[in-house]
């Protein structure tokens, strides 16, 4: 089978993919703009986005401590310094995937890519330009930040998450627009670092879609960190004037406020990268919002041409896009494979974390599931005591008739650690009991998954909860 | 008025069946005891009558449904049984709209006139679904088109499944790892058709491999079924052909078929043939004819042979045994229940003599006229085709010489009883004219040894020699 296979960038989605076509005996063919794979997630998302929460909650744990009976001085930042590590931790994870690559003789090509035809593309490679055939085409062009044609330009001044992540200044002030997990855990890093931080929000809550028991936790402790969010709000207009960013906010009540910021960050969603890509000339179509329709299979309209991660549809999340990728390597090598998991789990980094698999509560009522929530409060962990961290909330919803997972949701310290288990049980059809009989380490956090799994019977040891009749 | 029709009493232990055809439209009149549906139990496929006259206006059954007994068949209006305005549907497409637009112009009963509505829209939609599949496989029969993809499991693509999630539970409730549904998916299953085994009704690898293991048999039965229905290249060879007539079996066909390939498939049977001298039995039936035809019935060879089989078997017990390999055991029953095949216009038929053994000649002499009636009347019922021991097939009132009948699983005999014939016997040095009657036994040799049938067989004729014997 001589079949080639080339992938149209290089995120979580493509490296994947590539490197599980380059095992599996494919001739594979790897396109992205950077010099390494990598994508948004590794250059400007998810890696880099965690190094600057790992320091927040460095400085945040030291100012905490004063508390409980040790006191350190207040932080020195060196910006140039963080900004030096981000890099290395980024650099170090792209060099790697290069390596990987090379080992694996994936023929890596730097360079933009416009789809000319149902079977060839043309490659931009510093400024020559060069016609590449395929038997098989993978689109993992990803997603960008949304831009509000309303709104200037970015600058230095107005942010989106790339600029927001290479940090060269802690501003004194910072609106973040968008009360989403971007906005929020970028809002948390500069808050940590000692900007006064906003947050308008158009919708009613924080983090829609997320369960409100769960975002109720987080609001708590963000009130602290954040100097002011603003619900059912809206910016009308946005100005640069001086060294300053003048802001006109419509709130709840109507009222419109003008308000002075050093930067703002525009933290309102991602589109996909579906444009200039040269779909039409392939006649690949994509939905009213501009995603690569697919099915299961990752399959196009096109035969031979396939989509995942962002670009094919929600959720945008780096772990969909490589098990995306990988199901659909395995279609494209004769495979009867399919993309069809029981549960995605979500992690948004803030402080406290709010993470969530399988079904939202949200999502359970709608489909009008019968399902019981158990909910265990951290106040009643060990293990959450001794961290001074009892503001978290784990809760699991069994079906009623097969007492099955159907999903599970932790807020709380650590709670993206915890929610791996989770989407295995989920995943591996666990009865609420089974997670309930499965020893947990003590004193751990996860005994709060145990725990609220024996509240389906009314028998969780730590609290008590017995069982309506 | 409205009034309901609903299932009656099929018999004892059974209270439910299928429902395998409608034979009525919504804006029918129909008349009393006119056939509307045709139910299956795990015995027969019969036809319920209709106790009501009038003008139907709502189906509450479709095929497929399981219907229990007393549960509602269809609502009639009884007042308009005199009305004409409503026409018999020839053209049932064109009737089906027509319909709904007389139910939804109908006022009388609001409430029972939207459920009618959306019961025709339903059967409409659905309508349009199936010929929308037909087309897209280019074929002429969906439904089957259907099974025979479910069953080529490990050929097709899961393709179809991919694009017709609508009906599938929810892929979070679904009790397999992930693992498991990659093999599901390797091996073309639809894991949301699999049944779990594990704790919780989980799925585990084994039972994807059972299921393919079942599924895999099915499809052989199924071969060895469509070698007598349709081998696909039946199918194609006569598809197109305009001296062929092409019509769907029907249920009594179908389960005739099944029942007959299965009992020559699982029982090695032979045929032992006998002649028996009726010539005495004529003047025996002219003696006492007209006494069974007064009460009702009428003395025939079949009847008497019914009582005279039902004395041999008590003669022989193994001839009214059932076996089980598997168990290694044989089960002689004590009750001798006496099946006679009727041939009816629905196809072959079965009603049993119950306790042949302790009625009289009279008695089994009217009541197989009266079943026999009832079997080409379309009004018998499972019950009395059910639980037969032993069969008598006689085809003597159309001719022939003799024919070996297939054995009735799980019966172990059965006898073929062909046309008498005046033949020269020679007796005493010289030919005397006999009546000959020309009887088979067709026997299950896994239980029944070839000297031991033809024993049986010779007693049998022996007694209809003599008839007085079954009266000592």
């Amino acid at each position: 089978m001589s079949k080639n296979i080339v992938i149209l960038g290089a995120g979580p989605g493509g490296y994947a993919a590539a490197f599980l076509a380059a095992d599996l005996g494919m001739d594979v063919t790897l396109i992205d703009k950077e010099r390494n794979p990598g994508g948004v997630c590794l250059y400007k998302g998810c890696i880099p986005s965690k190094a600057l929460l790992h320091l927040a909650k460095l400085i945040r744990e030291a100012k905490h401590s004063k508390n409980l009976g040790v006191e350190f001085s207040d932080p020195k930042i060196y910006p140039e310094k963080i900004i030096e590590w981000k890099n290395k931790v980024v650099s170090g994870l792209t060099g790697g995937l290069g390596q990987l690559s090379k080992q694996r003789k994936v023929k890596y090509l730097q360079g933009t890519a416009t789809i000319k035809s149902k079977n060839s593309l043309e490659l931009n490679s510093e400024g020559k330009t060069e016609e590449i055939n395929f038997d098989n085409l993978i689109i993992a062009t990803g997603s960008s930040p949304v831009k509000i044609p309303v709104f200037p330009d970015y600058s230095d001044k107005i942010w989106d998450s790339t600029r927001a992540l290479d940090i060269n200044k802690i501003p004194k002030d910072l609106l973040v627009i968008g009360g989403g997990y971007i906005g929020l855990e970028l809002g948390t890093v500069y808050a940590s670092l000692g900007s006064k931080v906003d947050v308008v929000e158009m919708t009613g809550d924080l983090l829609t879609g997320a369960d409100s028991d769960l975002v109720s936790v987080l609001k708590k402790s963000i009130d602290g960190l954040f100097n002011n969010i603003m619900l059912k709000s809206k910016v009308t207009n946005l100005a640069e004037e001086g060294k300053k960013v003048t802001v006109m906010i419509k709130d709840e009540e109507g009222k419109v406020i003008k308000k002075e910021y050093e930067n703002v960050l525009i933290a309102v969603g991602r589109v996909p990268n579906s444009k200039n890509i040269g779909l039409e000339n392939a006649g690949i179509e994509t939905d009213e919002k501009g995603f690569i329709k697919v099915n299961g299979k990752c399959e196009t309209n096109v035969k031979g041409i396939y989509a995942i991660g962002d670009v094919a549809g929600d959720p945008l999340l780096a772990h969909k896009a490589s098990h995306q990728g990988r199901a659909c390597v395995e279609v494209i090598h004769g495979g009867k494979n399919e993309f069809d998991p029981k549960a995605i789990p979500a992690v948004v980094f803030t402080d406290p974390e709010i993470a969530w698999t399988g079904l939202t509560e949200n999502e359970a009522k709608a489909k009008e599931l019968d399902f019981k929530v158990c909910k265990f409060p951290w106040a009643a962990s060990g293990r959450a005591l001794t961290l001074d961290r009892t503001d978290g909330l784990t809760k699991i919803l069994v079906d009623n008739k097969t007492e099955r997972i159907i999903g599970i949701g932790i807020a709380g310290y650590g709670a993206g650690e915890l929610i791996g288990e989770a989407t295995l049980a989920i995943e591996m059809g666990a009865n609420v009991e089974d997670l309930g009989m499965t020893i947990h380490p003590h004193p751990t956090l996860s005994e709060t998954l145990m725990e609220s799994a024996d509240i389906f019977n009314g028998t969780a040891t730590s609290i008590y909860r017995p069982k309506r009749k | 008025m409205m009034k309901e029709v609903l299932l009656p009493e099929i018999s004892e232990n059974i209270d439910s069946g299928d429902v395998i055809k409608v034979l009525v439209n919504v804006g029918d009149k129909i008349t009393l005891d006119q056939p509307l549906i045709e139910v299956e139990t795990d015995k027969a496929a019969f036809e319920v009558p209709s106790t009501e006259e009038g003008i139907i206006k709502e189906i509450n059954v479709k095929e497929g449904d399981k219907l229990k007994v007393g549960g509602t068949i269809l609502k009639v209006d009884t007042s308009a049984a005199s009305n004409g305005a409503y026409k018999d549907s020839a053209n049932q497409q064109e009737s089906q709209s027509e319909k709904k637009d007389e139910v939804k112009t109908e006022e009388k009963d609001t409430n029972k006139s939207e459920t009618v509505a959306e019961n025709v829209e339903h059967e409409v939609i659905s309508n349009d679904e199936s010929n929308k599949n037909g087309n897209d496989n280019g074929s002429i029969n969906p439904e089957k088109d259907k099974t025979l993809s479910e069953l080529q499991l490990i050929d097709s693509l899961p393709d179809e499944t991919l694009k017709d999630q609508r009906n599938k539970p929810l892929n979070v409730l679904i009790p397999a790892s992930p693992s498991v549904r990659r093999l599901a998916r390797e091996l073309g299953v639809d894991i949301s058709t699999v049944k779990g085994t594990g704790s919780g009704g989980k799925i585990t690898e084994e039972d994807v491999k059972n299921y393919i293991k079942d599924n895999l048999n099915d499809k052989k039965e199924t071969v060895e079924k469509n070698e007598i229905v349709t081998v696909p290249a039946i199918k194609s060879v006569y598809k197109n052909s305009q001296e062929t007539q092409i019509e769907k079996m029907s249920k009594v066909r179908m389960i005739t078929a099944k029942t007959m390939s299965q009992s020559w498939n699982t029982i090695p049977q032979v045929t032992q043939y006998d002649k028996a001298d009726i010539t005495g039995l004529d003047e025996f039936r002219k003696k006492y004819g007209n006494a069974i035809k007064e009460k009702g019935g009428s003395l025939t060879v079949t009847s008497i042979l019914v009582k005279a089989v039902s004395s041999a078997l008590q003669k022989f017990p193994k001839f009214n045994c059932s076996i089980d390999l598997e168990e290694q055991t044989i089960y002689y029953k004590k009750f001798y229940n006496i099946g006679i095949a009727v041939d009816t216009d629905r196809g072959l038929l079965v009603p049993v003599i119950k306790n042949a053994d302790k009625k009289t000649l009279t008695d089994i002499s009217i009541e197989l006229t009266l079943l026999a009636e009832k079997a080409r009347n379309k009004k018998i019922t499972p019950d009395e085709m059910a639980d037969g021991t032993f069969t008598i097939s006689n085809l003597g009132g159309i001719g022939g010489i003799g024919f070996s009948p297939i054995v009735y699983s799980p019966q172990v005999a059965i006898l073929g009883v062909s046309r008498g014939s005046m033949e020269p016997v020679y007796s005493e040095g010289q030919f005397i004219p006999k009546m000959m009657l020309p009887l088979s036994l067709s026997y299950d040799h896994r239980i029944i040894d070839g000297a031991d049938a033809a024993r049986f067989l010779r007693y049998l004729c022996e007694s209809l020699e003599n008839p007085y014997i079954l009266f000592l």
